[in-house]
């Protein structure tokens, strides 16, 4: 935040309420200059408001400078204060101009405290440090979420669904789980795409789902190679700085205390066939029989005869049940959330302790997620020249129970029930090997993760050289988790038991030596770093079978008849250095340059060490002389190139020896051990390289009511890893090689708006879009790798296959190895066989472009926001595998099936998909088009004002309702176009909710 | 001043505390790395340890489904239930597509013991063992790669011969002739037979240079070597240690029904340790214990021929009347689901000359007569049989048929399968054979001697081979006149059955398409059944795309 010393010069181009401001300016000027000799201590007293909106600002902090002495504003904005005089009031309040007034002997002081509006002042986290947003050179985005606090997000990273250009987060299914993350375009094929997370400057290697939402500050997006090159070879997918919120000093105890709930229902209401429709898809599945040669249906067919012998009863009728086994493994989950934080300081200290409890359940019964978490984020100014704190916290995630086997509960038969007349479950309804689904539910089920975090740090300004500051980061992360199962129907209804114990440690441990400082127009800042990282892990599993008494569980293993244990372990480690300097002339040239250099133990021996440099420069051009573009207010071009990279897996270029439990010699033998080689060594593996170049454009128009950036880029991925295809005739069906180069290209545009403002009603938008063009440019070898699916100039996500075009019908003429019922393929190459041949390139994964838009209207203490999220694939693109295709077996008469699925039958022969009763030769995977747009997040929030907050002696109090997810316009069928899940019968619905909430500070 | 000195110090002693070389070096914690894991004698003999367990893979326990593909299709059984998808044989022209996964499992499977044997050979002659060990872990691996590159030239034809270790990506194979494979296989088995011990001075399980000499000689017999097959199979028939069961032994020997054959397929009966001198190479099964592949608590892992192979005796209805209880440890044949029903000729024509006195054909071993074990039904007690079906009921159907009871244990599954000891009901989990299978049988040689005298013309000898089985199952001997190769095929059938991996030898014999049109007319009236074709597999459409630095020429016929 930027102080802004309110004097005579510099504020006659404001607007009229800084021309109030000005007025008293000038008052205080001349007070000052008539009484500056009197030194005394007086009350001086006033309002502070914010002159947009007229209201009076309550919490505001107002401090004599110089001193520890000061106060807040009450509940009207008020404001008394005994000081010394002269003297300098410094007023500050989050998200508003720190100003500092002089006063001299005024009694009265009002105040008016405008909203910061220069968001480009803001500072954002750039790894191993931070910037002024309007340093930065290359494409760092700082995520709103701010705006998605009172969506019901129990994963920090949902609230960033479609708000950041180039970051796209994918939807989860389950409670608590934290969504798929990448940023730009797929810059690898086989090698590791996940995003870099960091948090609190440490990596940070555990689920998402451990970090409290409510904790968390800021979070910033590196996206381009030139600013993701200080992490080197880990950051070619991009990186993620998450900050935790902390004290600020010389602040009075705030306590916040957030509530909500929220409803989990289902986004689409997929459901299996009720007995009715159950019926007519045997009779379907047995079309052959059930129709005439013309189609119609035959009157002998008695469906009865086809329905699986454990539907009927012993005089071969149907049994009496219509049952909802769907229903009966689904409720209506909830969400509650309650988080409390306490924050604060002195002069020497500030510190936060935050208390979060989550409780999620989904909408599949034990589908559930708690979660509590304690923070604490504590710093001290020790000495002048030290400053030491620590941000640590505990996470514990309980898990426990089981969900019923959701991918056979939708093929149960609605004419079979899971219990007998006792109430006991029926352990094979279908009475073949097929288990109830409710097996997996009545189980005792403990399951645990307990995340511990620390990391300390220490800052120490070094004397003799000004702007020499030494920090050391030491990161800590342990994880625990611990599994425990007992089932007396698993092990074929024998009984057993497991106990699954896993722990994970890592420490970061980095050294940062920065240097700051300014001659005259010159501003030098310089970092650098060594740094080192290990990682353990250790598991333990201990397994039995076959227990007369289950009663003690898994506390009781040796009770099994047939026990096993299982144990592995792993460590990598990695050390680094990095040296950064940035520049920045007149205010309007910026250069920034990095080099960073990487080894890790899982690079081949031949390849220990790799580089990666960078180098962005900046040119703000509306500070330039020459510029004179009135609705301008700033206009600036940056530009980056950099390398990162991305890393081979642990172990990846070793050949590795499985050995296992593998015979056994003679009868009462003992068991014997097998090995074999399971993959080839690579010693020349290395890691993959993306060389990108950004180019972008920031701008704030019209005295910032339209604030935006627009970035081109163009990454090249060199030396891809890929597990490459090669005939299984050498034992392997692949290697581990890099393989050649790919090329994501896209533009990204962030515009936010001011639309309409008065001092009752502001409507703003912000809206985001995203396009990214990915190719395989070049393959090592000859060409095309078609058993790898990669296919120079086409995207890694193309889909390569068999065009189809309908169904064959009944009586007409069918290729040989094709029958009625199943899809036509088209002879691409009009020869006189269906074969290999035929494939074609149908399409690509990829979008075309995602495009995301807010909306939100703020009236007199209500604020409503909107939130639109869309991903589009244009022509061809944004495919997913959505084959239903069904075809006359034993299992398949006997299984259910979700309802609706447009299958063909002589009845119906217009039907999409495939019901045969022959399996053809071959039989294509049918592939849609996933676009939607989605009315992802609406909250309307009321902030009370005046009095009542007086009366209950609080400082904040608002209230809202909002939704999520409750609207999806697609083509898409099945579960969920985002999730790609089509009409599957394992398939998971995504949840829409509806909450309330309170948040509340004293 | 002194402040900043300790500063300083701090700096440098942190940069100190991670510039150690070592802090990089690779170590795995939890498994061998290729580097280490081939130097001693455990190190090899855990190596060849694998080798068995993927042949046990392979032909027996993969799946529900692949290892029965060596039976499915063939003349001996059809499709109990047909058409569910690519991984049955209805039609078999999508079962046999080159992009199924039948034929692509299959030889990747193979394939695997082929690389498994050649890293062993390869990496043999750096290790520390004495030349003597060399010699007999050189001769157990050349056997399974004989075994293997057998199995897959009998399938595929000519396939690339790999006969070292590959350490790097290798994408131009071509097709060696079949005569080359044949020739690296013979060479091999030579090698084994030569310096693998004697069968009495191995442990159960393992192979001997009996296993060796019985393979060779039906390897000659592909290769065309009559005189050689017939050495080879005198040296195993010859051989002290082994001989024809001739009276009842066992864990059941005074079980009734029951004869010396049904001993030979009775629980713990396979193994020398139990008296047996007929197995030559027996695969080894243990429930319930680690490397063992049964499990009495699930299906996996099991050689389920007893799914495949019995009846589905649950869903026979008689005038709405079920007389069945299912599944049942007794001779209805355990829990059957009818995939697997032999044909017609299978279960009758080849028995008709002596449908009473062969043993082989007795109720115990070929299942004909069912006790209706129901009670509180009018057929409770009562037996069903298959040679006069209630009204009503054709046979064979899947509910109801002969099948050969060497694929189930009747009142001998695992106690934990048992869900009801008086009654013996089963579990839903039951469904494998829980016993140990013959891979090689001296019944066999026999047969495979017999073989080789009818390609040298000399029936008489073939003959009185023939005759040497089946006067252990009391059946009439066969005139030197009648000795065919069908005969022989036939004779196969009575004394092998389903326990024979019959596609290999009618692949072998190029006799497949023949005999499915003569004697399985499920799929010979097929729309897209049998065709001349399917006498050799595709070679997988995965391994000719993946296979991008040379042309492997696909099969006839397969073009689609």
């Amino acid at each position: 935040m930027k102080e802004q010393t309110t004097e005579i010069s510099g504020t006659l181009s404001f607007s009229l309420r800084k021309a109030m401001l000005i007025v008293l300016s000038l008052t205080f000027i001349s007070n000052v200059l008539f009484s500056q000799n009197e030194v005394q201590s007086q009350k001086i007293s006033g309002i502070i408001t914010d002159p947009a909106t007229g209201e009076s600002l309550t919490g505001v902090s107002v401090i004599i400078k110089g001193t520890s002495k000061g106060t807040i504003s009450d509940l009207d904005g008020k404001f008394t204060l005994s000081t010394h005089r002269p003297a300098t009031l410094v007023i500050s309040y989050i998200g508003y101009i720190t100003q500092n007034i002089m006063v001299t002997d005024q009694k009265v002081l009002n105040i008016s405290l405008s909203q910061d509006t220069k968001k480009l002042e803001e500072v954002v986290v750039v790894g191993y440090g931070k910037q002024k947003k309007i340093d930065l050179t290359g494409s760092v985005v700082s995520a709103n979420i701010e705006d998605f606090k009172n969506s019901p997000n129990t994963n920090i990273v949902q609230s960033l669904q479609g708000s950041v250009p180039g970051l796209n987060v994918g939807q989860v299914t389950s409670a608590g789980s934290t969504p798929s993350i990448s940023i730009r375009g797929k810059n690898t094929i086989s090698g590791n795409a996940n995003v870099l997370i960091i948090l609190d400057g440490i990596q940070y290697n555990n689920s998402l789902s451990s970090i409290n939402p409510d904790d968390i500050a800021s979070i910033d997006v590196l996206k381009d190679a030139s600013s993701t090159a200080v992490y080197g070879a880990q950051a070619a997918n991009g990186v993620l700085l998450i900050t935790t919120r902390k004290g600020t000093n010389n602040q009075k105890p705030k306590v916040s205390f957030l509530s909500s709930y929220t409803t989990q229902t289902p986004t689409v209401n997929l459901r299996p066939m009720e007995m009715s429709e159950y019926l007519d898809h045997v009779r379907d599945l047995n079309w052959d029989k059930a129709y005439l040669t013309d189609g119609t249906p035959d009157p002998s067919f008695n469906v009865v005869k086809y329905v699986d012998a454990s539907m009927k009863d012993a005089s071969g009728n149907l049994l009496p049940n219509n049952y909802d086994w769907w229903k009966a493994a689904t409720k209506a989950g909830h969400i509650l959330e309650n988080q409390l934080s306490v924050t604060g300081g002195g002069e020497k200290i500030n510190y936060l302790i935050s208390a979060g409890m989550t409780d999620q359940s989904g909408f599949i019964m034990n589908d559930k997620f708690k979660r509590n978490s304690l923070r604490v984020n504590v710093e001290t100014q020790a000495t002048s020249w030290w400053k030491l704190g620590v941000q640590s916290f505990g996470s514990f995630v309980n898990s426990d129970g089981a969900e019923p086997n959701l991918g056979t509960i939708m093929v149960q038969s609605p004419l079979l029930t899971p219990f007998d007349s006792n109430g006991d479950i029926i352990p094979y309804p279908f009475n073949t090997k097929d288990e109830n689904p409710f097996m997996t539910y009545y189980v005792d089920d403990y399951e645990r993760h307990n995340y511990l975090f620390a990391n300390i740090y220490s800052e120490i300004t070094l004397p003799f050289i000004k702007g020499l500051k030494y920090r050391f980061n030491y990161g800590n992360n342990y994880r625990i988790d611990k599994h425990y199962y007992a089932s007396k129907y698993a092990g074929g209804l024998t009984g057993e038991a497991f106990k699954e114990d896993t722990q994970y440690n890592d420490y970061t441990f980095d050294n940062i030596l920065s240097y700051d400082n300014s001659f005259g127009k010159h501003t030098i800042s310089a970092t650098f770093l060594y740094g080192a990282v290990e990682r353990d892990n250790s598991y333990t599993k201990a397994d039995a079978v076959g227990f007369s008494r289950i009663t003690l569980g898994y506390n009781s293993l040796q009770s099994g008849a047939s026990q096993h244990t299982t144990s592995n372990a792993w460590q990598e480690t990695m050390n680094y250095q990095m040296a950064r300097l940035n520049y920045k002339f007149a205010d309007r040239y910026l250069l920034t340059t990095t080099i960073r250099r990487d080894g890790y133990s899982g690079f081949s021996a031949n390849n220990k060490y790799a580089y990666f440099p960078s180098v962005a420069l900046g040119w703000i051009l509306s500070e330039e002389s020459f510029f004179k573009v009135k609705w301008i207010d700033l206009l600036k071009i940056r530009s980056g190139y950099g390398v990162s990279g991305n890393q081979t897996s642990r172990y990846k270029s070793l050949a590795t020896v499985a050995t296992s439990n593998a015979y056994v010699f003679g009868d009462g033998g003992t068991t014997q051990i097998g090995q074999e080689l399971n993959a080839l060594s690579n010693n020349n593996l290395k890691w993959e390289k993306t060389t990108g170049l950004n180019l972008g454009i920031d701008f704030r128009l019209l005295k910032s009511r339209l604030i935006g950036s627009v970035d081109l880029y163009k990454n090249i991925t060199n030396d891809l890893l890929f597990d490459v295809a090669i005939p299984n005739i050498t034992g392997f069906s692949s290697i581990s090689s890099n393989v050649g180069k790919l090329q994501n290209s896209g533009i990204e545009v962030n515009l936010t708006s001011v639309n309409f403002e008065n001092k009752k009603f502001r409507w703003s938008s912000t809206a985001s879009f995203s396009t990214n063009i990915n190719k395989i440019v070049s393959l090592t070898g000859s060409g095309d790798m078609i058993s790898s699916n990669l296919f120079i100039g086409k995207s890694i996500g193309a889909v390569y296959g068999y065009q189809t075009n309908g169904i064959y019908q009944l009586g007409e003429i069918v290729p040989s190895g094709y029958y009625p019922g199943t899809y036509r393929v088209v002879n691409q190459n009009d020869d006189n066989v269906i074969n290999t041949n035929d494939r074609i390139i149908l399409g690509h994964t990829e979008p075309a472009y995602r495009v995301g838009m807010l909306n939100k209207f703020e009236y007199m203490g209500f604020t409503l926001s909107i939130f639109l999220n869309s991903i589009q694939g244009g022509k061809n693109g944004y495919l997913g595998a959505n084959s239903p295709a069904t075809s006359k077996s034993d299992n398949t008469i006997r299984w259910n099936n979700i309802s609706g699925i447009d299958y063909w039958s002589p009845a119906n022969p217009n039907g999409k998909y495939p019901r045969f009763v022959s399996s053809p030769a071959i039989a294509p995977t049918f592939y849609q088009d996933r676009s939607f747009i989605r009315l992802q997040d609406i909250s309307l929030s009321y902030q009370f004002k005046g009095s009542l907050l007086k009366t209950l002696n609080m400082q904040n109090l608002t209230l809202y309702v909002s939704g999520k997810n409750l609207a999806t316009w697609t083509k898409w069928g099945g579960w969920d176009p985002e999730t790609g899940q089509g009409l599957t019968t394992g398939g998971r619905p995504v949840m829409k909710g509806y909450s309330v909430g309170i948040n509340v500070t004293f | 001043m002194k402040k900043i000195i300790n500063i300083i110090l701090l700096i440098v002693s942190f940069s100190l505390f991670s510039c150690n070389e070592s802090f990089l070096v690779e170590k795995p914690i939890d498994f061998f790395s290729g580097d280490n894991a081939y130097k001693t004698l455990i190190d090899f003999n855990t190596s060849v340890n694998m080798l068995y367990s993927r042949v046990r893979t392979e032909f027996y326990t993969l799946n529900e489904k692949r290892p029965f593909d060596y039976i499915y299709g063939t003349d001996i059984v059809f499709d109990g239930q047909p058409s569910e998808s690519s991984d049955r044989y209805s039609p078999m022209k999508t079962a046999l597509a080159p992009t199924g996964g039948i034929t692509a499992d299959h030889w990747k499977g193979l394939y695997k013991i082929v690389s498994d044997a050649n890293t062993i050979i390869t990496r043999l002659p750096a290790s520390q063992l004495t030349a003597t060990q060399k010699l007999l872990i050189e001769a157990q691996a050349k056997f399974f790669r004989a075994f293997a590159y057998r199995t897959l030239c009998y399938l595929y034809g000519g396939v690339p011969l790999v006969t070292a270790e590959v350490t790097a990506a290798k994408t131009d194979f071509i097709r060696a002739t079949k005569a080359d494979v044949l020739a690296l296989v013979t060479s091999d088995l030579e090698f084994s037979a030569a310096n693998l011990p004697g069968i009495a001075s191995v442990k159960d399980g393992e192979i001997s240079n009996l296993a060796a000499q019985h393979l060779l000689s039906e390897v000659y017999l592909a290769a065309g070597q009559y005189q050689k097959a017939v050495a080879a199979a005198t040296i195993v028939i010859g051989d002290a240690n082994v001989s024809l069961m001739q009276n009842r032994f066992g864990s059941e020997s005074t079980s009734n029904p029951g004869d010396v054959y049904y001993d030979l397929f009775r629980p713990g009966n396979q193994n020398r340790k139990s008296g047996n001198k007929e197995g030559i190479w027996v695969i080894q099964f243990e429930t319930d214990v680690n490397g063992g592949a049964s499990v009495s608590t699930g299906q996996g892992g099991n050689y389920l021929l007893e799914r495949n192979h019995a009846p589905m005796i649950r869903d026979l209805s008689i005038g709405g009347v079920s007389p069945f209880r299912w599944p049942v440890s007794d001779f209805t044949g355990g829990r059957g689901i009818g995939w697997a029903i032999p044909t017609v000729y299978f279960s009758d024509s080849i028995w008709k000359s002596d449908f009473t006195n062969d043993m082989r054909n007795s109720n115990c071993n070929f299942v004909r007569d069912f006790t209706a074990n129901k009670t509180g039904t009018i057929y409770y007690g009562k037996i069903i049989s298959t040679k006069n079906p209630p009204a009503g009921v054709t046979v064979p159907n899947r509910a109801f048929y002969a099948y050969q009871s060497k694929c189930t244990t009747p009142y001998h599954h695992p106690s934990s399968l048992i869900s009801n000891a008086a009654t013996f009901d089963l579990k839903s989990t039951a469904g494998g054979t829980y016993t140990d299978q013959y891979m090689f049988r001296l019944a066999e040689t026999y047969l495979l001697r017999a073989e080789a005298y009818l390609g040298l013309g000399n029936t008489a000898n073939a003959a009185t081979d023939i005759n040497v089985v089946r006067a252990r199952a009391k059946a009439s001997p066969v005139a030197p006149a009648n000795v065919t190769i069908d005969y022989i095929l036939d004779e196969r059938m009575r004394e092998l059955g389903v326990e024979e991996k019959r596609r290999l030898t009618l692949m072998r014999l190029g006799k497949l398409y023949d005999r499915v049109m003569k004697y399985n007319p499920y799929y010979a009236k097929m729309t897209d059944g049998m065709l001349p074709t399917y006498n050799l597999w595709p070679i997988p459409f995965s391994v000719i795309e993946a296979n991008t630095g040379a042309v492997l020429e696909q099969n006839p016929g397969y073009n689609y």
